[in-house]
Parts: C-alpha cells; structure tokens; sequence
C-alpha cells in the first residue's frame, strides 16, 4: 500500500490550501443556506415595507382610506418632494416604496377616470412589491363600486372597500404523518455543496493525478517490481477514501448545523445524493487530472468548472428562474439532476415508490453522467499512454 | 531608463499567462455565466400554473359563479386580459384531495364554504399566491353583495364583466431620470469591481520584483544604479495600464456583448474603472511589501479578501449589499469592492453625483493609504536579511 | 582600491554572521572568497552592494563609501547572483537588454554590448528562448551575461558554478579569466578549492565569518607547516624500518596500512628523491609512488582542525 500512503502524503502537501476552501465555501455555504431560508414566502406578508406617500394635491378621506388600509403591512416614511431627498432615501432604504399622488388624483378617481399613481420602489424588495399589489387591489375594489354604485360618498366607498378586503380565506394547515416541518435550511446547505464538491475534489485529485501522471515517475514506477494495475488500484482507493471523506465531512457538518432537518427522511435522500453527485464529481476529476498538465491551470479549471457547473444548473440561482435555453444546456451537465433530486427530496413527505421514482431517476443519471466521464478518462489515459507519455 | 523598465515591465506583465488568465479571461467567462443565469430573472417572471385541487362537493356544483371564477383562471386565455393561466384544477373527492397533497401532486385544496377553507401542508410562494386569489374571489364576492344591495340593476349594467377587468393603477415611474431599476446589474458591477481587485496581481507582482528580500531579480535590479521608487513607480505604471485596458475590454464585452446596462455617462464610468485599478493596484502593491512570507501566502490573501469583499458587496447574492448597508454601515464604506459597485450603481440609478463621488473619494482615500503604506515598507533600501 | 571592506560586523540576532570582517581587492586581479557553506561569503557580497543593514564597519568601493544611492559607484558593477536571477516571461535577448538598460541608457550603445553579450556566453543560438526552455549550464550562462553585459570596472559572481556540469563549468571559468583579461576586476565566491586556485590571483579563505587567511595561493600555502605528501605503494615493510623512516628529514607524520604507505612532510627540498634512497639502501621494494603539494584544503584543514568540504 506505499503508493496509498504516498497519495496521502501529497494530499497533506496541499492541505493548508485544500482547508482554506474547505473552510471559505463552509461560511459561504452556511450564509447562503441561512440566506435561502430568510427570503421563503412567511417573511413576504409579515416584514412591514417602509412607504412614502407624496402627495401633490390635498388628502382625501379616499386616501385615507388607502392609506389605513396600507398601515397595517406598512410603515410610513414622511419625505420631501425633491428628486435629491427621494433618491437617497431609496439608496439608503429609509423608504422602498414611494407612491406619487397627483393633483386631481382623487377627483378624477371619483368621477371614473382613468387615473394612475406613481410608484418608485427599491428594485427587488419583496415587501414594495407586496405593497404594489395592495394599492391595485385596493383601487379596483373602489373602482368596482364607483362604476356600479353611482353617487357613493368617498367615506361610503372607504366603509364598503374596508369591510370587502378584510375577507380572507381560512387556512389549515394540514400536517401528514411524519412530515411537516421543511427541510429548506438542509436543503440549501446541500444544494450550495455541489460547489465546494467540485473544487475541492478537481484541486485534490488533479494534483494527485499530475504527480503520478508526471512522465519521470510514471516510468519509475513501471519499473518498480509493483503492477501498473496494483498501482492504478491503490491510486483509484485513495481518490475513493480522499472524495468520500471530503464528503462525510460535509455530512457531519451539516447534522451539526441543521440538527432537526438532518434526522428526517428526506435527509437520508440529501444524503445519498451528495454522496452519487461526489463520485460523479469524482469522475470529472479524474479526467481533469489526465487533460491538465500544470498547477497554474490547475486552479483556473477547478474555479471555471465549479462556477460554470454551480450558475447554469440552478446551484446558485434557482433553477425557476433560468431561462429555457440555460435549462436545455443545464441538463447535459449532472449538477442540474443533482438540484432537482434535492428539491424533490425535501418536497418527499411519505415515502411510496411513486414519490420516491423521480429521485431515483435523477441519481441514476448521474450516475450514468461518472460512468460516462469515467469511461472517456479511460480512452483518454489509454491513449496517453500509447503515445508514450 | 524609465521609458525601459515600463516596457519591460508591460512584456513581463502581458505575458505572464496566469495572471492574464485571472484578470481578463475569467472575468469574462464569469461575466457570461452571470448572463446566461440572470437573463430569466429580469425578464418578466414565467409564471407556472398551481396544482390545486377542489373538493366536489355539493355546495361547489350549485355556486356557479365559483365555478366560472375557477374555469376561467384553469385555462390559457390569450385574448382576455387574465391571459396566464394560474391553476390546474382538479375536482375530487375529500378523501382523494388528501392523498394527492400527501403526494404532493398539489400544493392545496380549497373546500367551498363561508369562507372558503384551503388546506395546505406547507407555506410558500406557490400557497400565498393562491391565497391571494381565492381571496380575492372572496373579496369581490363581498363588493358585488354590497353593490346589489345597493343598486340591484348593477348585475344587468355590466357589474360582471367590470369585475373582470381588474387594472393597473399604479405605474413604476423613476425619481429622475434613469432607466428601470434593474437588480442584476448588481452582479456585473460587483464582477467589475472584483475584476479591478484581482489587479492587485499585477501590484503584488511589481512590488515582488523590487523588493530584494523577496525575489533575486529584485536584487539584482537593487544593485542597478536604479533609483528603487522610479523603478517601482515604471513598474506599477505598466501594471495599471494593462490592468486598465483589460478592465476597458470587460465593459465593452458587458456594455456591447451582453448588452447590460450601465447608464450612459461614459466619462465617469471610465473614471470609475480606473480608480478601482488604481485601488486594486496599490492593494497588491501594499500586500506584497507587507512581509516576508511566501509568494502562496501573499496571493491566498489577495483571492481570499478580493473574494470575502466582492461577497459582501452582493457578487453571489446581490441583496448582501443592502443587508451589509443596514446591518453593519461601516463595512460598506470600508470595503473597496462595495464602494466601486456602488459607484457604478449610482451612476446608473440616480441623478445625483453626492453618492457617486462619495464613493469615488472614499475609493482614492484608500488608494492614497495604499500607496503610503507601501511607500513606508519599501522605501528602505537595506534589508535585514535577504 | 577598488573594493575595501574595513571591520564588517553583521549579526542575525545572537549568530554573528561576519565578525569584523576586514579586505581589499586591487584593480584587475581576481579576488577569490573561499569558504565553506555558510562562512558568510554571500553576506559579505550583500553588504558590500548595499542590501543588507550591517551593524559596523566601512566599505569603500572605487574609494567611494558605498550606499544605496551611489549610483555612480553602481553603474561600474555587475553582479552574478548564486541563484538564477531572470525574468520568465522575457526571451534571452530581452533578459539581457533589460538589465543592460538598467545602466547604459543610450540604445545603439545598449544593442552593441548586448549582442557581445551573447557572444560571449555563447548563447547566439538561444536567444529568443525563454528561460523556461533552456537547460541548467545554458541558464547560468544566461544569468551571467545578465550580470556583464553593461562591462562593469567590478564584476561579482556568487558562487557561479554551483550545480553546473563541468564542460558549463570550465566555459565559466574561461569566461573569467578572459573578463579579467580585458581590464575587469573580478570577485569570486565559491566552496570549490580547485576553482579558485585554478583562477585566483589572490585568495580569502573564511570560516564562521572570520577571515582565516588571505594572500596569493603560494602565500597561502607557506603558511602551513606541510610541504609535500608523498603516498607509496610498499610490499612488507616492517617496524624497525618504520621507526627509521620517521627519522628522515622534513618528515613529521608517517601511516603504513593496506601496503600503503603516507608521508607528509614540513616544508623542505629533495624529500622524493631522499626517500627513494632510503627504499633502495634498505632493500625495500616499492610500486607506485605518487607526490602531491598541499592544496587549499589541506591550507584549511590545518589552520581549522576540519575539512573545507563537508
């Protein structure tokens, strides 16, 4: 087994820069997973959105009524009405929606027109938004009685719009057996994984493969009364129990972290997702580490191969928001059936095969994605060697 | 003489293909990966129809306005003005609704009533909406039993369709002039900046070649009837100019390439990108003259801060600027990366230049602090021991 | 003068690196530094040229005192690092230019001595080669017409041949000599005792960063009492003949082992031919007999008690 050792001898010689990632993608993984949870849809109705109403004519009981209306999801924000003030209030996000009343707003809303407010809102608040549909559903309620209830009194209208609104549908919760709690803070820790995976894994194993691939040693080892195939053996071992560990490590991080997620069914299946994604992953550096020859290009595959793998699969950006054409590449690459196992797993709350078929289907692609991979490295190396390197 | 070393240093420089690598190519193939996975973001959002079901039940086959309200909304509409379907409804059983959310074939169901009852067994984007819809239905349910109360003949003067026609009322106008915000370009300024950052090679990289403890070529150019600052200063001259250049050919592949916007103030974008070389520059310049450790040491610190900076500044997240600027404002004014975003930003989100020059001048503050502190470690010119 | 160091102390914390290092180096001779590794040659060069703080002591070069920004008295050195000390993304040619322009700023000037440059270290073939390309001995050549190429009145080279094969080496050597001829004086460092008695016209040994002695190589060697070795081949030679031996004049240590047998002797004359006498009067028969002089390593081995080379 010297060659075993040795592998991790040279493993240990990188470890100081395989640990520096190991432990920048951890609080990157960490952050984004806690991230992740923190935008889910119970934080869209319940964070208050900072509102300034700027109004060019009088106040109304309408907008009043508009404006009660509003309070209870917003807080309002008095600003000046100049171009200055409003812009750096929105920079600094001492307001995130800004709505602008004309002049005759109100009048011409009464008597039917077509009239408009402006809005301004920081780009991408979830709460302005929220606000936004507010304000429209509040002005079609009242356009609703205006066209249909002529001669109805501003504070009538604000009466009937206020009783309107404050209907709301009933909803229950329904919690089936075993299930219930979401794994959403797991799940995202899994998903970022693929990225630390790739890097980690490329860096170490390409370096190993370069040693080992390096002509001068290659020959002395043909030499050595050891066979290639005992060699290339304890070499594959080593890229085994190297990947494997990296991956254990992850997994017993993450059932530090997520204590309550980790022990449920569907972690199990986050679980032995990582753990086929890792020897796909696996695969892929083995053939990096036949293509590449020096340590300078090794860093820039690893980097370009885990962010390009990470953006176009949906580890970074969810996959509902690629476009069509991302997502028709993304499915030649195995980290986009690793993404979709892992939401399909944490949306598993009873475990039948019609639930669990999808999962397994994505994990046998990427299993077939390492085999793939693995077989290409193999004609590649072959090749290799045939030329006599 | 200086005219010699600046060339020499711009062959040393154009040709060291590592860092050529991490400061043009990179940037650029990042650049297009942000493209290819935010191009669906700003465009309006493809709306997936919910899985929803309802329970057959009688009083659901009597109300046929309900039945009306979730016909219409279960099927594609291109000619009305609800033209995205929302829902794929299924009628079913009690017993059956149960089973398929415990399959998750939807995400709830509604049972007819007074209110209207949805089950679900989780919350999220795709339950809200839903929610949302239903109580509207309610909503207008409510506002049509008024009218009719009130004016019994609405129902035959069109009150039905009216309540189809829902509008906009509001409309996004910008404070000033700019174009619509746009929260992606977030993203490419971060790029840029980080771009600007990974300059700070090309500092470390000059600062290593004079400073006579650290490499045997600086030695020998110690030993040159060279003033040391002259050669530095040709040197760091060549480095921002090819780092310059580069980052001139990243706007063009974003302005032109992939068509992001950065407002049209070409002058002061361009002075943006060179006071992030500048700063990036003397970055390096300053790490390298820092100590004596290794090359790898040196350049570790340079990603990893290049990399921790462009996080805070919203490279991988774009919300982590305004979460930093709420939270903790000190760290967005300290942090260069965020401030060169910020400037874009401003210069493209607003009409003042306060902000924009705010950043500008925190960004040549630090260049400055830069420059003298690595002026203070190299302008020895002994070492101790080599 | 054109080099002279007076007392040189430099400390790295408690190790004394050079203890009050004293020496002058005349115009056009070549100045050997001998020492073993670690002696405190390369300190004294680096002190010398201004790059390393050293705690006392004077150093004139050109009887100039020597600074950081004496550029004047810089221009007129050139310098050979013990470690290759080139830019990788430069071709030979620019390597060479570069450094050359660091003193002669003038451009035809510039290209003339960089082309004599390459002549000389024989590099015409290689010189749009980057460094990576070239072989060791073509490296070290390289490094030295770096070094040369502005034709300085000093040329210092730090342990040029360290890891060089001997062919590179011999052509360094060469190179030297043939510098030296042309009016440079010439500083060389280096822990091979054959180089510097082969090329020196004067010699510095040191050790722990003390001078031990310096002069010419004879000088060096009539320093020591040992005059001459005399090793011979001798078939059964027995005690009483063993004690007669040690009799003979000039002799001081005599070892018989394996049918060798080892003289040396103090300084003196006809020791071969009295010796040869001695085997015949006593009827003693002798194969092969070899006479060596002292070379700098026995110079060494006496005034140290240890060998120069480990």
């Amino acid at each position: 087994m010297t060659v075993f050792k040795t592998y991790f001898r040279i493993i240990k010689k990188q470890s100081t820069q395989l640990s520096i990632y190991i432990v920048i993608f951890l609080a990157l993984a960490i952050l984004f997973s806690f991230i992740g949870n923190d935008t889910s849809a119970e934080t869209f109705t319940q964070s208050k959105a900072k509102v300034a109403f700027i109004n060019q004519g009088q106040d109304t009981v309408l907008l009043q009524g508009l404006k009660d209306y509003l309070g209870e999801h917003s807080i309002f924000v008095e600003l000046g009405n100049n171009t200055v003030e409003l812009q750096d209030a929105l920079f600094f996000r001492e307001v995130e929606y800004i709505a602008g009343i004309p002049a005759d707003f109100t009048k011409d809303f009464m008597s039917g027109k077509a009239v408009g407010i402006d809005k301004t809102t920081v780009s991408g608040s979830i709460s302005g938004i929220y606000t936004d549909i507010l304000v429209n559903k509040y002005l079609n309620t009242a356009r609703l009685y205006i066209n249909n209830y002529k001669g109805i009194t501003q504070e009538e209208l604000v009466k009937q719009v206020g009783k309107d609104l404050a209907v709301e549908t009933d909803v229950e919760m329904k919690v089936f057996e075993g299930k219930a709690e979401d794994a959403s803070a797991a799940r995202s820790f899994y998903n970022f994984m693929p990225y630390v995976l790739i890097n980690i894994i490329v860096l170490g194993v390409s370096s190993i493969m370069m040693v080992f691939n390096d002509v001068k040693l290659k020959r002395r080892n043909l030499c050595s009364p050891l066979s290639n195939t005992s060699v290339n053996m304890q070499i594959l071992l080593g890229n085994i129990v190297f990947s494997v560990s990296l991956w254990a490590l992850l997994v017993i991080i993450s059932v530090i972290l997520y204590r309550q997620d980790m022990f449920k069914m569907n972690a199990l299946f986050f679980c032995i997702n990582s753990l086929v994604l890792t020897f796909t992953i696996l695969s892929m550096s083995f053939l990096v580490g036949i293509l590449i020859r020096s340590r300078n290009a090794q860093s820039g595959v690893s980097n370009i191969l885990s962010l390009g793998m990470c953006f176009l699969t949906g580890v970074f950006v969810p996959q509902e928001f690629l476009g069509e054409n991302v997502l028709s590449i993304a499915k030649f690459i195995p980290t986009y059936w690793y993404i979709k196992a892992n939401k399909a797993a944490s949306n598993l709350t009873n475990f039948n095969f019609d639930n669990m078929g999808p999962i397994i289907s994505y994990m046998l692609i990427e299993l077939g994605f390492a085999v793939a991979i693995t077989s290409v490295a193999l004609v590649m190396s072959k090749r290799k060697q045939l030329k006599g390197v | 003489m200086f005219l010699n070393i600046f060339i020499n240093r711009l062959k040393c420089t154009v040709r060291d293909k590592e860092l050529v690598f991490w400061t043009l190519i990179f940037p650029l193939v990042l650049a297009t990966f942000f493209n290819l996975a935010f191009s669906g973001i700003s465009k309006a959002e493809v709306f997936n129809a919910v899985d929803i079901a309802v329970i057959d039940n009688e009083q659901y086959q009597r109300d046929n306005d309900f039945k009306n309200f979730i016909e219409q909304h279960s099927k594609d509409d291109p000619a009305g003005e609800n033209d995205v379907k929302l829902f794929n409804v299924k009628v079913v059983s009690q017993k059956e609704a149960d089973k398929m959310l415990d399959n998750n074939e939807i995400v709830g169901y509604v049972t007819y009533g007074e209110p209207l009852r949805l089950t679900v067994k989780d919350s999220g984007f795709d339950q809200t909406i839903v929610k949302e819809i239903f109580d509207q239905y309610s909503q207008t349910v409510s506002s049509v039993v008024s009218i009719v109360k009130q004016n019994p003949s609405a129902l035959q003067n069109g009150l039905a369709e009216d309540i189809g026609k829902s509008r906009e009322f509001t409309r996004e106008v910008r404070i000033g002039t700019k174009g619509k915000p746009d929260t992606t370009v977030n993203y490419f300024y971060t790029l840029i900046a980080m771009s600007c950052f990974y300059g700070a090679f090309f500092g470390l990289k000059e600062v290593t070649d004079i400073q006579a403890n650290l490499t045997k070529r600086a030695a020998r150019l110690n030993v040159a009837p060279v003033h040391k600052l002259k050669a530095l200063s040709a040197g760091l001259l060549a480095g921002i100019m090819v780092s310059f250049a580069e980052i001139l050919l990243l706007l063009c592949y974003l302005i032109f390439g992939l068509k992001i916007d950065f407002g049209n103030q070409t002058g002061f974008i361009i002075l943006t990108s060179f006071a992030g070389c500048a700063a990036g520059i003397s970055f390096g310049a300053l790490i390298g003259s820092a100590n004596k450790k290794g090359e790898g040491v040196k350049v570790a610190i340079l990603i990893v801060s290049t990399m921790s900076a462009s996080f805070l500044a919203g490279m991988m997240f774009d919300k982590m600027k305004y979460i930093v600027q709420q939270n903790v404002p000190v760290l967005s004014y300290i942090n260069p990366i965020a401030l060169i975003t910020d400037a874009f930003y401003s210069l493209y989100y607003y009409d003042t230049h306060t902000r924009f020059f705010v950043n500008i001048g925190l960004l040549s503050g630090f260049t400055v602090l830069f420059c003298l502190a690595t002026y203070l470690r190299i302008r020895r010119q002994k070492y101790d021991s080599i | 003068m054109i080099v002279s160091v007076k007392n040189l102390v430099k400390r790295y914390g408690e190790l004394v690196a050079l203890d009050h290092l004293s020496f002058d180096v005349k115009e056009g001779e070549i100045f050997g530094l001998l020492g073993p590794n670690g002696s405190g040659k390369t300190t004294a060069i680096n002190c010398i040229l201004s790059l390393l703080y050293y705690d006392k002591g004077e150093i004139n070069l050109f009887d100039r005192p020597m600074a950081p920004d004496a550029y004047d008295i810089k221009r007129d050195i050139g310098i050979i690092m013990q470690d290759v000390a080139v830019f990788e993304e430069l071709t030979v040619y620019e390597n060479i230019d570069y450094f050359c322009s660091l003193y002669v700023r003038d451009r035809e000037k510039r290209r003339k001595l960089v082309e004599e440059a390459i002549d000389f270290v024989g590099l015409n073939d290689y010189r749009k080669f980057h460094p990576k390309k070239l072989s060791g001995g073509l490296l070290r050549r390289l490094n030295i017409a770096c070094g040369i190429a502005h034709k300085p009145r000093l040329i210092i080279l730090d342990e040029p041949t360290v890891a060089v094969d001997p062919q590179s080496r011999n052509n360094i050597l060469d190179g030297i000599k043939k510098l030296n001829e042309d009016g440079a004086t010439v500083i060389y460092t280096s822990h091979y005792m054959e180089e510097v008695e082969q090329l020196c016209s004067r010699i510095m040994i040191m050790d722990k960063g003390r001078v031990i002695a310096k002069g010419s190589k004879e000088e060096l060697k009539g320093m020591i009492k040992l005059g001459e070795k005399i090793t011979v081949e001798v078939f059964g030679l027995g005690s009483s003949s063993l004690s007669e031996l040690k009799k003979l004049p000039n002799i001081s240590i005599v070892e018989y082992k394996d049918k060798t047998l080892s003289l040396k002797y103090n300084r003196g004359k006809h020791n071969l031919t009295t010796l040869l006498d001695f085997f015949r009067e006593n009827d003693i028969s002798f194969g092969r007999v070899y006479s060596e002089l002292p070379t700098l390593n026995d110079v060494f081995l006496e005034i140290t008690g240890k060998e120069l080379r480990d």
